[in-house]
């Protein structure tokens, strides 16, 4: 789950089951709702809001970017390991995910994430 | 995207170390430049500007400490318990480690040394001779998630804590340690900063139902997203191990029910959904219903909404749904249309009828016209609810009398929340002790018909309010009784018929123009 109360937003990610895949809501006021699924059918582990984007990691090792302003995918990372932790902050433009693989354990930045008006 | 490696900090401190993962990730509060990272072995403080580890932090706990868990049978080693997680002080000006054994430990970030280690209940427990207060040494849960979380002051600080008390607990929920001011960090002395962690201004518990564990919370913070996102919090969402969440209201605990501060569907998690029914409302009556309500602020404000076609002349269809906690949520569907009254009405159950446990609800019907709803409960208790407008708002409730016995009706209009000035407000009910509510119809003239699973059917008329008829089943199927009953010659009762469905119809009698209802039974 995640809060932005900037834009006054929460998102939930729920896990895979037998009911379907993973799937991230974001509720606003109301009856506002946004439903988006990841790219891979996956449970969502984490979720961090970083201005206009939502950065979601899920079971199956994806760090997938979402554009809140066109409710899909902007793009999606496979880190070469597991993910185990992710660090970003709403001013930032980048995103810390660290790994645990077995021998070399990493720690990767992005960097500036795609801008609103790039297609 | 071009990828920026950081090696494995921990490494150069101790080249053995085989399986090392990060366990924890956070960047200094006020310097983006600093970032904690949490190894399973101990915390580094790595700097981007430097681009090297600054600090490392490696909790030992000497011979003859109780440690953590208080384990006597290691009490004479050196114990090194994993880290699970390593977060900042809001202003930066400590660190925090938690570690499996369920200790807390505190940093100060300039020197590397540890100014005080404690549990929940404990404190120093890395001082050799410290014996625990505790008897026989409770396993303790690990901690699952820590917030600091600091008042509107980022001074003004507490920890928030899922988990971490000893299983044989019994009260679940969130610990807070509220610590209080932090001292100033260049005028006190090592002890003062100690003590300022060993006597906190009071440790509280936030609690949660009692069946399931917390498997993980989200703060909502009044107004700033930083901090990690613990800066004033307003209220804490937490997620349960049964999959349900519960609202809990920052700091003083009091539960917060979805109603219309959480999305439709979350609340169907909020708690879970036992029983529905749908009714439908003619769409100007339901633009009407709206229930007015003493909350807190809104949590939720953001997103704009979009535009669905108007459907003006149809009923709308209206959803109540009943949940485990005794609350009834009655909310228009709205199935790709614009949703001109979002609004969710909240019906107390729990208050009207004056228990808490054992509500099962079994039938629900309410009346497109009218706006009144009855409830049907498996203990067989039929409770009836109209809009209107609460006479005692804001008084402090009267404790209910004694309900009356089974044949007449019980009246509970002063059984209403006393936060709702206007909305769906209890009028009466009864207790037919007739076993459970197998069949409930309301009418939109104002009579609720009630089928029972012993046979019973009863009428009651909301003008009185009073039950004006009470009929057995058995006796209105009297011939098909006795066929059965030829055939089981063996059983002593005939097979019990119970009504499943009960319908209203409006008829003229000889010409007369009266009209009265008339149930009929399915079996």
């Amino acid at each position: 789950m995640a809060y932005d109360p900037v834009q006054s937003l929460l998102a939930v990610g729920t896990n895979e089951s037998r009911f379907g895949p993973g799937r991230i809501y974001i509720f606003g006021q109301k009856r506002v709702c946004v439903t988006m699924t990841p790219p891979r059918p996956a449970s969502i582990k984490a979720l961090q809001f970083c201005a206009d984007k939502l950065i979601v990691m899920d079971s199956k090792n994806d760090v997938s970017v979402f554009s809140l302003e066109k409710n899909h995918l902007i793009a999606s990372y496979a880190p070469p390991g597991h993910v185990v932790a992710l660090v970003s902050d709403p001013s930032l433009d980048y995103c810390l995910s660290g790994l645990a693989n077995g021998g070399y354990r990493d720690l990767t930045i992005r960097l500036p994430l795609p801008m609103a008006d790039d297609i | 995207m071009a990828p920026f490696k950081i090696p494995n900090l921990w490494k150069e401190r101790n080249p053995r170390a085989r399986i090392l993962p990060i366990v924890s990730l956070q960047l200094h509060p006020k310097d983006i430049g600093t970032l904690l990272i949490g190894y399973s072995e101990g915390a580094v403080i790595y700097s981007f500007k430097q681009n090297k580890a600054i600090k490392f932090f490696h909790y030992e706990v000497p011979r003859g400490a109780p440690g953590g868990d208080a384990d006597p049978r290691a009490i004479d080693t050196v114990k090194y318990p994993r880290l699970t997680h390593a977060i900042w002080h809001p202003t930066g000006t400590f660190i925090l480690t938690a570690h499996d054994d369920s200790s807390l430990v505190f940093w100060d970030p300039r020197d590397g040394r540890v100014i005080h280690a404690r549990t929940i209940e404990e404190t120093d427990i890395n001082i050799p001779g410290k014996t625990s207060k505790a008897g026989p040494a409770a396993v303790k849960e690990p901690y699952f998630q820590i917030n600091w979380c600091s008042k509107q002051n980022p001074d003004d600080t507490g920890l928030l804590l899922a988990r971490g008390s000893p299983t044989t607990n019994p009260t679940r929920g969130l610990t807070f340690i509220e610590l209080g001011m932090t001292p100033n960090y260049q005028t006190s002395s090592w002890d003062f900063l100690a003590g300022h962690f060993r006597n906190p201004k009071r440790i509280q518990i936030l609690p949660t139902p009692p069946n399931a564990s917390i498997n993980t919370f989200l703060v909502i913070p009044r107004a700033s997203p930083h901090f990690a996102g613990s800066h004033d919090p307003i209220a804490v969402l937490t997620s349960l191990t049964s999959g349900e969440l519960v609202s809990i209201s920052f700091p003083s605990g009091h539960p917060i029910s979805s109603s219309n501060q959480l999305h439709v569907s979350l609340s169907f998690v909020h708690p879970f959904v036992t029983k529905t029914a749908l009714a439908f409302v003619d769409r100007t009556r339901w633009l009407g219903m709206r229930e007015v309500r003493q909350h807190g602020p809104n949590i939720l404000v953001g997103g704009a909404e979009g535009k669905y076609p108007l459907k003006r002349h149809e009923n709308r269809n209206i959803v109540q749904a009943a949940h485990a906690d005794g609350t009834i949520r009655i909310w228009d569907a709205g199935h790709g249309d614009s949703i001109e009254n979002s609004s969710v009405i909240q019906v107390d159950l729990g208050r009207a009828v004056g228990r808490w446990d054992q509500i099962d609800v079994a039938q629900m019907s309410m009346s497109g016209a009218t706006g009144e709803l009855s409830v049907g409960l498996k203990s067989g208790e039929v409770v009836v609810f109209r809009l209107n407008r609460n006479e005692r708002a804001g008084q402090p409730p009267i404790p209910p009398g004694p309900p009356e016995g089974p044949g007449s009706m019980t009246d509970i209009t002063t059984r209403a929340d006393p936060g709702l000035k206007e909305g769906l407000l209890p009028l009466t009910m009864t207790n037919d002790q007739q076993g459970p509510v197998t069949a409930l119809r309301h009418s939109d003239v104002g009579f609720v018909a009630a089928g029972y699973a012993s046979g019973g059917v009863t009428l009651i008329d909301l003008r009185g309010p009073a039950i004006i008829h009470s009929a057995l089943l058995s006796d209105l199927s009297g011939g098909r009784s006795k066929r059965v009953s030829i055939r089981r010659s063996n059983s002593q009762t005939p097979s019990q018929e119970y009504p499943t469905v009960l319908e209203f119809g409006i008829m003229t009698l000889e010409g007369d123009g009266a009209r009265f209802p008339r149930p009929r039974g399915d079996f």
